[in-house]
C-alpha cells in the first residue's frame, strides 16, 4: 500500500495546495549531491541503448549514464507501461545511491526494465513497438543477489525517488561474493 | 447470426442495460488481453513500419473486433450488421488508440514533471481514454444511427466513458496498485476500462434509444 500512502498526499496537493509537486524541488536542488555519491559508487559501467525507448522521458533526471549497484531482490511486479519494476534492497556500501523519497519504495532501490511485454498506456505502445532490442531477460528473481547496471535517474513525477531507469544488464552475485 | 437479413431500421438496441455493461467489460478485458498477447510477435516485425504506427493500428484493431463481438450478443438481434459493426468498430478503435499515442506523447512533453502526478498522469489518462471512447463511439454510431436517437449524448458518453475508465485503471493499478489487480494486470486493465465505458454507454442506450421490440 505504498502506493496508495504517496497517492494521498499528492491527492491533497491536487485539491487544496495547487499543481506544484514539492517533492520534486528538492530532488532538482539534490541533484549534483546524487551524483557526487553516484560517482563514488559507480563501477566501470557501459551505458546501453535503451534510453531513447523509455516512455514520457521527462520524468526522469538523469544523474549518471550508468551505475552498478548491489543488493537483494525484494518485489518483482508488471507495470501497465509494459516495465518490469524490481525494488533491490541495497547492499551497505551502496546505500549511498538512495534519497529521502526512497522511503516510499521501501528504502529500496527501484529497477525498471523496460518494454518486457506490450505496454496497456498507449503512448508507450507505440515507443516500446519502436525497441528493436529490449532487454532480452531472464530478469532475477525475488531473493536473488544481484548486481545491476542502468542509468542512474531520480523519478520526479512520483516520489522523487532514485532508480536505475533503464536498466542495461545484470548479473548473480555468489555466496563467495564473486560476480557471475 | 451473421446479420445479412438483418434490417438496421429494427427499433431498440439493447435489451438490457446490464447486458451492455458486461459485454463491453468482457469485450474490452478480452480485447486488450487478445491485442496484448497475439499482436506482441508482429511488434519487432512492424516495428519499422511508419515508427510503429502500424503496430498501434493492428492493436487497436484486434481490440475493437473482440469488443465489437462481445457487444453484437448483447444487442437487440437485427439492430445491426454484424460485418458492419465489426468493421466499423475494428477501424474506430484502431483509429483511437493511434491517435491516443500521439495525444499522449505529446502531453508527457507538454506537462512538467513536477506537476503532480494526479494533475498530469490523470490528464494523460484521461484524454487518451476520452479519445479512444469517442472514437470508437463515433464509429459505431454510423451503424446505430438509424437506431439511436441521439448522437451528441452517445458521444460524449462514450468520450465520458472512455476517459473515465481509463484514468481510473491507470489509478487502480499505478497508483493504488490493488493487488488483486496488479495480479492479473492486462485482464484487470481492460475489465476497469470496458465497465466504465459500457456503463456511460448504456445510459444512453437506456434513456435515448428507440424503445426495443418486446
Amino acid at each position: 500500500m505504498v502506493a496508495a500512502r504517496r497517492f494521498l498526499p499528492a491527492l491533497i496537493m491536487a485539491l487544496g495546495v495547487g499543481c506544484a509537486d514539492r517533492n520534486a524541488e528538492p530532488a532538482t536542488q539534490n541533484v549534483s549531491a546524487l551524483v557526487s555519491t553516484a560517482v563514488q559508487a559507480t563501477s566501470p559501467c557501459t551505458p546501453g541503448n535503451q534510453d531513447r525507448y523509455v516512455y514520457r522521458p521527462a520524468r526522469l533526471r538523469s544523474v549518471t549514464p550508468c551505475i552498478r549497484a548491489h543488493g537483494t531482490i525484494v518485489t518483482r511486479t508488471m507495470e501497465a507501461d509494459g516495465d518490469i519494476h524490481l525494488q533491490l534492497r541495497l547492499d551497505a556500501p551502496d546505500q549511498v545511491l538512495l534519497n529521502a523519497g526512497s522511503a516510499e519504495e521501501g528504502s529500496n532501490l527501484v529497477v525498471e526494465a523496460i518494454c518486457q511485454f506490450p505496454p496497456l498506456q498507449a503512448d508507450a505502445i507505440r515507443i516500446c513497438a519502436t525497441n528493436p532490442d529490449p532487454f532480452p531477460g531472464p530478469l532475477p528473481s525475488v531473493g536473488d543477489h544481484v548486481w545491476m547496471e542502468g542509468r542512474y535517474v531520480v523519478e520526479v513525477q512520483h516520489g522523487a525517488w532514485t532508480e536505475l531507469h533503464p536498466l542495461y544488464r545484470w548479473g548473480t552475485i555468489t555466496q563467495q561474493g564473486t560476480l557471475k | 447470426m451473421s446479420g445479412r437479413d438483418a434490417t438496421a431500421r429494427t427499433p431498440g438496441v439493447a435489451p438490457s442495460w446490464i447486458g451492455w455493461v458486461l459485454a463491453t467489460t468482457v469485450g474490452l478485458s478480452a480485447g486488450t488481453s487478445v491485442s496484448t498477447y497475439l499482436t506482441a510477435p508482429l511488434s519487432a516485425m512492424l516495428s519499422p513500419v511508419l515508427a510503429g504506427m502500424l503496430f498501434m493500428l493492428l492493436y487497436g484493431a484486434a481490440i475493437g473486433l473482440v469488443l465489437a463481438g462481445a457487444q453484437y450478443f448483447a444487442m437487440q438481434r437485427g439492430t445491426v450488421v454484424l460485418r458492419a459493426w465489426l468493421m466499423v468498430s475494428a477501424l474506430g478503435a484502431s483509429a483511437g488508440y493511434a491517435l491516443a499515442a500521439v495525444a499522449g506523447e505529446w502531453m508527457g512533453n507538454l506537462i512538467s514533471p513536477t506537476v503532480s502526478v494526479v494533475i498530469s498522469e490523470g490528464t494523460i489518462e484521461s484524454v487518451g481514454g476520452a479519445i479512444i471512447g469517442l472514437v470508437i463511439g463515433g464509429a459505431q454510431w454510423w451503424c446505430l444511427r438509424t437506431v439511436m436517437l441521439h448522437r451528441r449524448k452517445w458521444m460524449i458518453a462514450s468520450a465520458i466513458g472512455g476517459a473515465l475508465g481509463y484514468s481510473l485503471a491507470a489509478a487502480a493499478l499505478e497508483l493504488f496498485e490493488v493487488p488483486i489487480l496488479k495480479a492479473h494486470l492486462v485482464l484487470s486493465y481492460g475489465a476497469i476500462f470496458g465497465l466504465f465505458l459500457g456503463a456511460a454507454q448504456a445510459a444512453v442506450l437506456r434513456t435515448s434509444g428507440r424503445e426495443p421490440n418486446p
